[in-house]
């Protein structure tokens, strides 16, 4: 008999309720009282509540690569910490204990009623930066973790709510920007108090069996829900393949394969064939694999299931140890997250799509087209650094239209205002529209993607690119065609030199980094697309 | 009840309140001597023509004399109909070349994270009718690429071909210099008859999207809100009433007619402004200054705050998924109302909405052929609804029908037909809690300072309820809850919001350059209320600024009144900010240095009454007792109570339904409470 029996279908909506509120108001209060802009505005966090052992109840999250890979880091806390006090934090960001790449710190606190531990509260951030070789902790060209930043295994950075102040030195002394670090630690400390207090209110309302009770009654809801999604899909077993670009280091392509087998109400994903992990930064931990797994398998079924330990039950996932999307120690992973994330997608997606041909879709950009910038103003005679994310092409759908000119898949951050950047930055934007033509031709037409040029007004900064599918392009399926690749450019007198999907380069003054993104793939037959849909897309100059 | 009245004759009838909604149009008829409520039915598909029979009709039985009328405020949902239904004006686009898919490409985001059948909103200006010229002006205002006269004039052809009825123009750091907008309206006025609209004008405030989407909005909605006040002013002025009606905006203050003409992206939440500021003048009234207030009606729940007799803004609000930067009341809806369906889903748990029987068929009790089970036969189940004091104009509530709906999802999850009405009452009053949780305990704000002010027609059903479980202390329920929209456009101030961005160094800038824009700005404001007929010395100005430290990208904002005296310093403000930092977020760093992104001045003349006007409650004396059903308690015996018969300081004893004209509360056992002067009834909630 599972724990929930004795919650009705009152309580149960009732308590799903109250332990959303739990997740979300411990994200908003991490967003209300962060410091920097990564967080505040494009939001890059995530909060999540947990029972007693672990398995996630509840998850706030506003971008989906920390989907699946909270449960990684209350894994790895409770593994190192043998005993919990009240008031204790465990903190961590090493990828190869909890965490995803090193920019995300995530913190993991104990609740406790009536005194025994309970349940875990645990919120994920990234950060403008952790040290490293480059500002920002995002090079391209790294190829060892040691040169991502600095590695944070799971330690109690508070013990019974007194900081440890020499861990805390420790952390700020390596890190670019202590002082909005230690801002955006503070902030992440105080949602975690959010968290242990609403949870505690949620006991004193409903009573501490009612609630620990609930828990397990919402991970079987979850469960039996996504076993019914799963179980509409047809039996069988799917495979598909893509590439990654390169590495950044070496100028190979790296294949990324999986194998879906569906099997009544089980679904298992195997990466067996996959690449053995490279020198590059585009390695790929399992628990961000796990994410682009269990996004894309939310985005096939029921978006609404809650995003909990149940839902999750029927998924089964194998990743080779020491392949690309599973490595180990000490390969550089920083890309992973922000790129090969998007190319698991691809290939989950890709082979769901051959099992659900109704709900399949083509493929979207692939790319989160990673751009920094830094250097000196020459304004204000001061350093600067931006980093931004470019949209691009979605993919075609069975009966729509890919989207022109958006996020897709594992990011959703919103771009810098033109008017914003240009007033903090030495920089100008010349350009920032649709490219015509870039989307994959079919009976539904892939999005365009998206050129965005900067010229750069200071002396001498550094560029540096973490892209995709410059070369590899975003597929079409069901005879649709694939979408344009992307281009780095760089424009230096009005000639047009082309640059790698990975590096770093210099730019002079008034030279420009131009960034076109990929296009989406097509789906179906160009030949059956509506006269109409061809009329528009002509007058509208986007074909 | 001495201080209450009600006028016998016409010719004391000077003010007229008119708020149009999806059924009904709430008409207050205010004077001197007292206010009264009518209600006409509304014509969505030509919604003046509604507006005038009502006044017609008026007119005809002697209501009112249009000879002593002096005023009409109006709060209209035509403009935000319009956004929502896609019939805005064809319109053309003018940008910055290079620049035409900024308001395409928009933030870059999607709005559902896992919806891979996601589509942005249909488009204002398709992409053929965003024509580009070559001129640009970099981050300090200086052009850097002039205008090319010839290509202006080139366009105009090209414009005239493309049979559109309106123009917005948008150019690149416009707010910081906008001769180039002005040399292209201009030009364009002259040659084409045409509304042009420049983002200068509407908002001369830096983030080039959302001043786009902006001013495209009120560029497509300006033929739309002309043909309809149009028509309006026509029809006023054959009845000889005033012809120049004020329109609610949505940062609750009024305007003029022709000014909600010329932009009309400012009414685009005309009429949940208005019922919050109803709201917050009985909340006044009352004694409350620190308000919640929840409007649930038939398909949705509006929940908003008010904090020391403020409404709290925004000015990042969106209508349709339009971004629309102007000052706006912060509401939160959610789609929780009396016609909410429950089901139970694939998972086994019970779930109410987000889908609505909405007014056709309605609930199963309406007996209008629905049979899904809803919020409001949960409550006929349960004894809260009286089956011969109904809902909606209808003659008598089917009670078997709303047993038959319930009992369907009673018997699949093993309970009484009881059981599962409470249930579903529960479920809807947790999302409700949400709501408000979402708007307060989010934001920083403590519910327990706060009182809930409940209205719409279900509102006061689940106050009490609600206040409990966010241990709200106080419950506060008009006597006029239904038409606290209709109130709230009388009493609310005449005003406008101008602004202007500098985006700078707060160190970068003398006191006596901020000053020097402030003045323009006041008078600029003070201008657009003397041109409504406002009285110079009545005319206030609360001036305030966008404050941030450098490096963030998110503002507060903060009132300034010192730059008003032309004080050489911003010490004050800056004392402001960091405080008000350490408030909203928790923290503040009083050695960081700040930015001032935009300076803001509130204009305000005075509202058409000064005082809130008086209701008298009507409806038939109850002296019966029902078996209510209360969660905890179960069935009860239950007084039910008309307001109309309530006194002055009359004690309210739960468990008892009180009943209304246009709502139901319920009060139940253990609580209690007492109605004051003007029939406001207060309860005090414990546990």
């Amino acid at each position: 008999m599972s724990r929930g029996d004795t919650i009705d279908a009152i309580t149960l909506e009732v308590l799903r309720h109250a332990f959303t509120a739990v997740a979300e108001e411990m994200n908003a209060n991490l967003i209300r009282s962060a410091y920097s802009p990564n967080i505040k505005e494009r939001r890059d966090c995530s909060s999540a509540l947990f029972d007693a052992e672990g398995q996630m109840i509840a998850q706030a999250e506003s971008i989906p690569v920390h989907l699946g890979a909270m449960p990684f880091s209350v894994a790895a806390a409770v593994e190192a910490v043998e005993s919990f006090s009240p008031g204790d934090v465990v903190v961590l960001n090493d990828p190869y204990a909890g965490g995803a790449h090193l920019p995300d710190i995530t913190f993991v606190a104990p609740v406790f009623a009536e005194g025994r531990l309970i349940a875990l509260v645990a919120n994920r951030a990234h950060h403008a930066d952790v040290g490293g070789k480059e500002p920002g902790s995002l090079a391209g060209d790294t190829v060892e973790i040691y040169q991502e930043g600095l590695r944070i295994p799971p330690i109690r950075l508070w013990r019974r709510g007194v900081v440890d102040r020499d861990l805390l030195e420790l952390v700020l002394l390596n890190v670019r920007t202590s002082g909005e670090r230690w801002g955006d630690l503070r902030a992440q400390y105080a949602a975690c108090r959010t968290g242990i207090d609403r949870l505690s209110e949620v006991i004193d309302r409903f009573g501490l069996e009612t609630v620990s009770e609930g828990m397990g009654a919402i991970l079987d809801y979850a469960e039996r829900r996504m076993r019914a999604e799963i179980a509409r899909i047809p039996d069988g077993t799917a495979t598909f393949d893509d590439v990654l670009d390169d590495d950044g280091v070496t100028d190979e392509p790296i294949s990324i394969r999986v194998s879906v087998t569906v099997d009544g109400d089980r679904i298992t994903f195997d990466f067996a064939g996959t690449a053995p992990q490279v020198r590059g930064p585009v390695n790929a931990v399992l628990a961000v694999t796990t994410s682009a797994t269990y996004y894309a398998v939310r985005a096939m079924t029921d978006p609404e299931i809650p995003p909990n330990a149940g839902c999750y039950r029927p998924i089964a996932i194998d990743a080779p140890l020491g392949s690309v999307v599973n490595p180990e120690p000490p390969a550089p992973v920083v890309g992973g997250n922000l790129e090969t994330s998007q190319r698991v997608v691809d290939v989950v997606l890709g082979a769901l799509g051959r099992l659900v041909p109704e709900r399949a879709i083509a493929a979207c950009q692939g790319s989160m087209n990673n751009l920094a910038i830094g250097g000196t103003d020459p304004r204000i005679d001061r350093p600067y650094s931006i980093y931004e994310t470019i949209a691009g092409g979605f993919g075609a759908r069975p009966t729509r239209d890919g989207v022109d000119g958006i996020h897709s898949h594992m990011t959703n951050t919103l771009n810098t205002p033109i008017e914003a950047l240009e007033i903090a930055y030495p920089l100008r934007v010349e350009r920032y529209e649709l490219r015509k033509g870039t989307g994959g031709a079919g009976r539904t037409r892939g999005g365009l993607g998206v050129r965005r040029d900067i010229r750069s007004l200071g002396p001498d900064a550094r560029v540096s690119l973490l892209t995709e599918r410059r070369r590899q392009r975003p597929y079409g399926i069901a005879g649709g065609e694939s979408g344009s690749p992307g281009e780095n450019v760089l424009i230096r007198d009005d000639e047009e030199i082309m640059l790698p999907a990975k590096g770093s380069l210099s730019l002079a003054y008034g030279e420009i980094i131009s960034v076109r993104t990929p296009g989406g793939g097509g789906y179906g037959p160009p030949d059956e697309r509506d006269p109409e849909a061809i009329d528009a897309d002509r007058r509208e100059e986007r074909v | 009840m001495p201080e209450r009245s009600t006028y016998t004759r016409s010719d004391v009838i000077n003010a007229i309140g008119i708020d149009i909604g999806g059924t009904f149009i709430d008409v207050v008829l205010a004077g001197p001597d007292g206010s009264r409520l009518v209600k006409f039915p509304s014509t969505p598909e030509a919604p003046h023509r509604g507006v005038l029979d009502g006044l017609v009709q008026l007119i005809d039985r002697g209501e009112i004399d249009p000879a002593y009328v002096t005023g009409i405020a109006h709060g209209s949902t035509v403009a935000t109909n319009a956004l929502l239904e896609g019939t805005w004006a064809r319109t053309g686009l003018i940008t910055t070349r290079g620049f035409r898919d900024v308001l395409e490409i928009g933030r870059q985001d999607r709005p559902s994270l896992y919806d891979l059948s996601v589509d942005r909103p249909e488009e204002i200006v398709p992409r053929d009718l965003r024509f580009e010229l070559t001129e640009r002006v970099d981050a300090e205002g200086n052009v850097i690429a002039r205008l090319d006269p010839a290509e202006v004039t080139a366009l105009i052809p090209r414009l005239r071909a493309a049979g559109i009825e309106a123009i917005a123009v948008v150019f690149l750091f416009s707010y910081l210099n906008p001769d180039h907008e002005r040399a292209v309206g201009c030009e364009l006025s002259e040659a084409l008859d045409l509304p042009v609209t420049l983002s200068s004008d509407v908002l001369p405030e830096f983030r080039e999207y959302e001043r786009t989407s902006t001013t495209v909005v009120c560029a497509a909605l300006r033929p739309v809100i002309g043909r309809y006040l149009g028509a309006l002013e026509e029809g006023a002025s054959q009845l000889g009433l005033p012809e120049t009606w004020r329109i609610m905006q949505s940062s609750g203050t009024v305007t003029d007619g022709p000014r909600a003409e010329a932009e009309p992206v400012r009414i685009l939440l005309s009429g949940p402004a208005a019922g919050v500021q109803g709201a917050r003048a009985i909340g006044e009234l009352a004694g409350h200054r620190n308000l919640i207030t929840m409007d649930m009606g038939g398909t949705s729940c509006d929940v908003s705050l008010i904090r020391g007799g403020a409404l709290l803004r925004t000015t990042a609000g969106e209508v349709g998924g339009h971004p629309v930067a102007q000052q706006m009341i912060g509401i939160h809806t959610i789609g929780a109302g009396g016609g909410s369906i429950a089901w139970i889903d694939t998972g086994g748990a019970l779930r109410v909405g987000p889908r609505s029987a909405g007014a056709l068929p309605g609930p199963a009790c309406y007996g209008r052929g629905g049979d899904r089970p809803t919020v409001t036969d949960a409550h006929v189940v349960l004894g809260h609804l009286l089956p011969d004091l109904p809902l909606g104009g209808l003659p008598r509530l089917d009670v078997d029908a709303a047993e038959a709906a319930i009992r369907s999802l009673a018997e699949p999850l093993g309970l009484s037909i009881d059981e599962a009405a409470e249930g579903i009452l529960e479920i809807a009053d947790a999302a409700m809690e949400r709501a408000i949780r979402v708007i307060s305990i989010e934001r920083g704000y403590d519910p327990r300072e706060y009182a809930l002010l409940a209205f719409g027609g279900a509102g006061p059903l689940h106050a009490v309820s609600i206040a409990r479980r966010l241990s709200i202390p106080h419950v506060v329920v008009p006597a006029t809850a239904g038409v606290l929209s209709a109130l709230g456009l009388l009493v609310s101030d005449v005003g406008c919001d101008v602004s202007r961005s500098l985006v700078r160094r707060l160190s970068s800038i003398e006191p006596k350059e901020a000053h020097g824009i402030v003045t323009e700005l006041r008078a600029e404001g003070a201008e657009i209320l003397r041109a409504q007929g406002i009285e110079e010395s009545t005319i206030r100005f609360e001036v305030s600024a966008d404050l941030r430290y450098v490096g963030q990208s998110h503002e507060l904002n903060v009132p300034i009144a010192e730059l008003e005296e032309e004080t050489l310093s911003f010490d004050r403000a800056v004392e402001a900010f960091h405080a008000e930092h350490e408030t909203r977020f928790g923290h503040a760093e009083p050695s960081g240095e700040l930015e001032l992104v935009t300076l803001r001045v509130r204009v305000v003349g005075p509202p058409a009454l000064a005082e809130t006007p008086l209701f008298e409650e009507t409806g038939p004396i109850e002296t019966r007792t029902v078996e209510a059903w209360f969660a905890g308690v179960r069935r009860v015996e239950t007084r039910v109570v008309s307001r109309g018969s309530l006194g002055v300081g009359a004690a309210i004893e739960g468990p008892a339904i009180v009943v209304g004209s246009d709502s139901t509360l319920l009060v139940p056992p253990g609580i209690s409470g007492h109605s004051d002067r003007i029939g406001t009834i207060h309860l005090e909630v414990r546990g």
